[in-house]
Parts: C-alpha cells; structure tokens; sequence
C-alpha cells in the first residue's frame, strides 16, 4: 500500500478523544513516571490520560523513551562508565 | 576545598543550588556532570542517526546539551514540586534541551514552503498500485472514488494551515518544533490544530462511513 496514504489513514483514526492532556502537561509530568515505570507499574492503568498522549504524540513519545533510557541506565550503573573516548586502547576487560 | 557530593537529598540539592560559593559551584558541576553522562549515553546508544558522529563529538555535544540544560535546571528550581527525586526531574528537562536541540538541528533548513512544493502527495489513480496485480474494474473504481473522498477532505474539510501542518507532521514526519517556528506558533498550539484536523478528518470520514480497517483493506495489497 501507498507508504504516504497509510501514514495519513493511521494518523486520522488513531487520534484519541476528550480527557486529552497537552504536551506541555505531558513533558511537565514526565518525571513523575519514572517511579511507576521503575516499579514495573502499569502507567496506562495509573495515569491514563498520559497514556494516551504518548500512544498518539510522536514527539512526547520520543522524549519519554529517551527519559526512560537515561533513567534505566543510570540505575544500571551504565552512565557510570568512562566515555567511550577517555578508554585507552590498552584497557584490559574483565 | 569542598569534597565532592555523590549523593544529595532533594533539600541538599535545592539548599546548595540556591546557596553560593563553592558549595553552589560544586553542585552545577555535580549535575552537570550526571546530565552530561546521561545525555552522552542516550546519543551514542540510542540515536542511530548520530553514529556518523565520532565519540568526541557526541562528548562535544552532551557537555554543550548538559551546560545548556543545568542553566535551564537554576532558571526553574522554584517549579521544583519535590514530587520525584530532584536528578529525577532533573534529568526530564535535560531530555527536553537535548532533543530539541536535535531536532532544530535536523531541520535547520526547513521550510514548509518547499515541502508543499512537492505537490500532490496521494496516488493520482489506484489503479494499480505499484507492484501489485491488477485489480478487477469494480475494486479499481471503488479505490478512485475513495481517494476523490480523501484528496477533497483533505481539501475542504480542513484549512490551508491545518492541511499544511498535518502533511509537515505525518507524511514528512517533520518535528512539532520545527513547524510551529515556520508557522509562527508554538509547539502546544500546533499539536492543538493538528489535533483538531485529525479530529475532524475522522468525523468526516466517519460520515462518509469508511472506516480505518475498510481504507486499510481497499488500498491494501491484493
Ligand atoms: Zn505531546
């Protein structure tokens, strides 16, 4: 099928409806779901409305998985590591 | 010569922030220094469109987003509401400088005015799409009295503005960012009127009853 045709088909019936949040509610609130994420909470559940605009706002979307990745790889331990540049080409892995 | 801080509570990170001297000093650095690593993680990791970029340029371009975003994070400490571990929040509005930054970056020279140049982006006729087999004359029919549907909805159902914003967001996938600054708006109210269009589009094509799975199916593959 026509790649522009589906895009534009998806976009139209995938909008959700009343009880929509803003984007600048959305991104104001992010920080608020790294405690339900982090416990393997169910946000769509919690926080509905947030839900829903990240499941049709590309753009919040981006930027909350991108807070997620920070988050989780700081609790990891991963953004811990020296910069990938300040290795010496000699450093022996464990 | 003040020891460095690995953790602080929320009201250690506000109190030395606010404070001065080398207490206010070591904290910026504290939190530049975490955004920065988290930053630098997130693009070398998970931007497959950066990993043309050596590892001293992403470095470059985490401490430019982290210096950017700990002068962000002193500008806003009163919208601080203690609801979430202070690095926490933090780390959100980080986020938030460094995408936009990426994404201004990625269309530095957009102009929605060469976008619409492209013309008429629907298929002039679905008869037959590309690649697929021929279609019987009253499925052909059927998919070019749809796309008159379309082609006028898109035309009459919406204003010029609507039109041009939700073609930027959907079918170019260019950033909310981006298209509010070429049309003089900002990025809540055009997500406003692309919201809006969607809406609309769907009420009409609702009325015309066509439905997602009826489209999807008529101008899928044979
Ligand atoms: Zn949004």
């Amino acid at each position: 099928m026509d790649a522009k045709l589906r895009q534009i088909i998806e976009m139209i019936f995938t909008t959700h409806e009343e009880g929509m949040i803003d984007c600048p509610t959305c991104h104001e609130n992010l920080h608020t779901l790294w405690a339900l994420v982090e416990n393997g909470a169910d946000i769509s559940e919690i926080v509905p409305a947030m839900a829903a605009h990240l499941a049709c706002c590309r753009e919040c979307q981006e930027e909350y998985e991108a807070f997620i990745c920070i988050m989780r790889a700081e609790q990891q331990g991963l953004t811990n590591m020296p910069p990938l540049n300040n290795r010496t080409p000699d450093t022996k892995e464990a | 010569m003040a020891e460095r801080v690995l953790d602080r509570t929320n009201e250690e990170w506000l109190a030395a922030l606010r404070g001065e001297g080398d207490a206010q000093a070591l904290a910026l650095n504290d939190l530049k220094e975490r955004l920065q690593r988290g930053i630098f993680y997130y693009l070398s990791r998970e931007r497959s469109d950066l990993s043309d970029l050596s590892s001293n340029e992403l470095q470059q371009m985490a401490a430019d987003m982290s210096q950017d975003a700990t002068l962000r994070v002193l500008e806003n400490l009163d919208s601080f509401r203690g609801d979430s571990m202070f690095t926490t929040w933090a780390t959100r509005i980080a986020v938030r400088v460094a995408i936009s930054d990426l994404r201004r970056a990625r269309y530095k020279d957009f102009s929605l005015d060469d976008i619409m140049a492209d013309g008429d982006f629907l298929p002039a006729s679905a008869n037959p799409l590309m690649g697929e087999r021929p279609l019987s004359p009253e499925r052909a029919t059927e998919r070019d009295e749809v796309l008159g549907k379309i082609r006028a909805a898109l035309g009459d159902v919406l204003t010029d503005r609507q039109f041009r914003a939700l073609y930027a967001y959907a079918v170019q996938g260019i950033s909310l960012d981006v298209i509010a600054n070429d049309l003089n708006t900002n990025r809540n109210a055009l997500y406003k009127l692309i919201h809006d269009a969607r809406r609309k589009l769907r009420t009409y094509f609702e009325s015309q009853g066509l439905s997602m799975d009826y489209l999807i199916n008529l101008f899928g593959e044979t």
